[in-house]
């Protein structure tokens, strides 16, 4: 037996059109249960465990395909749901990392080594090194507390489906929007705001302001397109893109903070408008006004009046 | 957590690693798979294949497949306790004499197999396996189970062996045997096997029975006419020797092969045995075929 876990849906061609991908179905299987987003929150503790082995999971992952952080990252909060939080220590942080890392490169059969994964735990304080064995007995602890169902269904199984309803006939454009989607995807997740909503409605929501930052004049269609998808629920679509935004705009907030060069467009162009800005006046406040009723103005572009707080927001 | 031997009591060994056992009132078949022997043991833990196999039974919930309802960890064991199925239920179906008395029941059993293949299909999950062996059935009741991961009773090869693509070949697509040693399965090819099971529900026989992929094949060319561009586009690029070809030869009359079929049995037939792997009928397709009228 096997299956494409990177593209469980394949070809949306392939399937017949009176056919319901019965991944809409069964994806609720695959997430934390509701409660869990709300227990974290309750315990400023349990976050920055969390925060801390989500962490640990993105710096072992690195170099891999954003599947495989994201199918650990779930694999985290899938144990935590079901488990609790076990110990405050740090050594059991690494353990619950390297071994979600662990599993998620088994179930896509990505190879890799051993020996960095021991270096990177490593850096930094003078760690335990973790014997093989330790990790195959929190390996198995995983699984038992997952029930072995290890095929998570992930927002990225749906982009294919979706970006197959826009229309896009020009394949590079359909594969910037795709890595620029995975890229909201992937960053989202560390945020546990985004965890109430199914992976169905977050790549929705990811695709959506992708399209609104890559493709301004298309947005309405592919808003258009996602509305009129029946296994979608729009309120919801519109909630989980908000929260998005809000993420996004954190990390657009950070790099403009920091300073860095970027070679994203958006944010050549936006760092164009705050030099003009800053050319009419001299004050910092005015500056940073500016930029709030900018954001305002692209919100209502959504129909929300909602007003955003300011906030710094620096990337680990 | 409850122990195993918390958990399950009453064991009574049926073969070497398989055994029934009791909880509470119900019967269950455990099956040992022991992870110490892998190679790969010393550095990764419980192998990817084993961990891939295991999440998609945990996922299916059908009636006509053998249902993975534990899995328990004991040092280098693991334990896989899978629903009960008493002897009513044969193993390797075909070889099952009722089964060539009734013909409604090879419409039935059939009718199961492709109902089966469809629900996996659209979950994307592939049997790339799928034969006889692998099929039991309740004659009695009508119902079939197909056993997946080493769980069926008959099942008494080793783990390794049933994850490598060496297999029995008799079931295997035109387009598996053309690329053999290329892991290219997709969705037809189960449809594929499914004909061929079809098939020798009629003959009695498999059939095709060559050893080697070139006289498979040959069978199937034989029967079934050698494939142009013209009858499977890019079928001369997927070939990759001409000699896999043989010398052309011209379909035989699916009527007269087998002359028990109904014009609607023969129409199926013909779809599910289609050389072209995007030109074959798809499992959701196939349930809805005329011929199940009435199933």
């Amino acid at each position: 037996m096997d299956f494409d876990l990177e593209n469980p849906l394949g070809n949306f061609h392939d399937l017949p059109c009176d056919a319901v991908p019965s991944l809409f179905l069964i994806e609720s299987d695959h997430i934390p249960p509701p409660n869990y987003c709300q227990s974290l929150k309750a315990s400023d503790f349990d976050i920055s465990v969390r925060r801390d082995v989500v962490s640990l999971i993105s710096q072992l992952s690195c170099t891999f395909d954003p599947v495989l952080p994201y199918l650990a990252i779930n694999y985290l909060d899938r144990f935590l749901a079901n488990q609790g939080i076990l110990q405050p220590k740090p050594w059991a942080n690494k353990l619950l990392a390297v071994s979600c890392f662990s599993l998620a490169a088994k179930m896509l059969k990505t190879e890799y080594s051993a020996t960095d994964v021991q270096v990177l735990m490593n850096h930094g304080d003078g760690g335990a090194i973790f014997e093989t064995q330790t990790i195959q007995r929190m390996e198995g602890i995983v699984l038992g507390a997952l029930q072995w169902r290890m095929r998570s269904i992930t927002p990225f199984s749906f982009i294919p489906f979706f970006v197959n309803l826009f229309r896009l006939k020009d394949p590079a454009l359909r594969q910037v929007l795709k890595d620029r989607a995975s890229e909201i995807i992937l960053k989202s997740q560390r945020e546990i705001k985004v965890l109430e909503f199914k992976p169905s409605t977050v790549a929705a929501s990811a695709l959506l302001y992708a399209s609104h930052e890559l493709f301004p004049f298309q947005y309405p269609c592919f808003l258009r397109a996602i509305s009129d998808c029946s296994y979608i629920n729009k309120e919801t679509v519109v909630q989980c893109y908000n929260v998005i935004q809000d993420i996004a705009r954190e990390e657009y907030e950070s790099v403009l903070n920091i300073n860095s060069t970027s070679d994203t467009p958006v944010n050549v162009l936006d760092e164009h408008f705050l030099s003009l800005e800053s050319e009419k006046t001299n004050g910092t406040n005015v500056v940073v006004t500016q930029e709030q009723d900018f954001k305002r103005r692209k919100t209502t572009d959504y129909g929300n009046n909602r007003r955003v707080p300011f906030s710094h927001f620096h990337q680990c | 957590m409850l122990t195993l031997r918390e958990k399950y009591y009453d064991f009574d060994q049926i073969s070497s690693k398989v055994f029934k056992c009791r909880r509470d009132d119900q019967f269950f078949t455990m099956k040992i798979v022991s992870i110490l022997n892998e190679e790969n043991q010393a550095n990764n833990g419980v192998p990817y294949w084993i961990i891939r196999e295991i999440s998609i039974l945990k996922e299916l919930d059908h009636i006509n497949i053998v249902r993975l309802i534990d899995v328990m960890t004991d040092g280098p064991d693991l334990f896989l306790v899978f629903e009960y199925l008493d002897n009513e239920f044969q193993a390797d179906f075909l070889k099952n004499p009722k089964m060539f008395m009734y013909p409604q029941m090879k419409k039935e059993f059939l009718y199961q197999i492709l109902n089966t293949v469809a629900y996996l299909h659209a979950r994307k999950i592939l049997l790339r396996d799928l034969r006889p062996e692998n099929i039991l059935v309740n004659v009695r009741t009508q119902v079939l189970k197909i056993a997946l991961f080493g769980a069926a009773r008959t099942f008494e090869a080793p783990l390794e062996a049933y994850s490598s693509s060496v297999g029995c070949l008799s079931y295997r697509s035109p387009e598996v045997l053309f690329q053999f040693g290329c892991e290219k399965y997709s969705t037809p090819n189960d449809v594929w096997a499914v004909g061929c099971i079809f098939g020798e529900m009629l003959l009695h026989r498999p059939l095709f029975s060559g050893p080697s992929d070139v006289e498979l094949l040959d069978e199937i060319f034989t029967l079934l006419g050698t494939p142009t561009e013209e009858t499977w586009p890019g079928v001369t690029s997927i070939c990759g020797t001409c000699a896999l070809m043989g010398p052309p030869q011209q379909p035989k009359d699916l009527a007269k092969e087998f002359p028990m079929l109904n014009p609607d049995g023969l129409d199926l037939l013909s779809k599910m045995l289609c050389l072209c792997p995007n030109y074959r009928i798809s499992a959701e397709d196939a349930v809805k075929h005329p011929y199940f009228k009435g199933v």
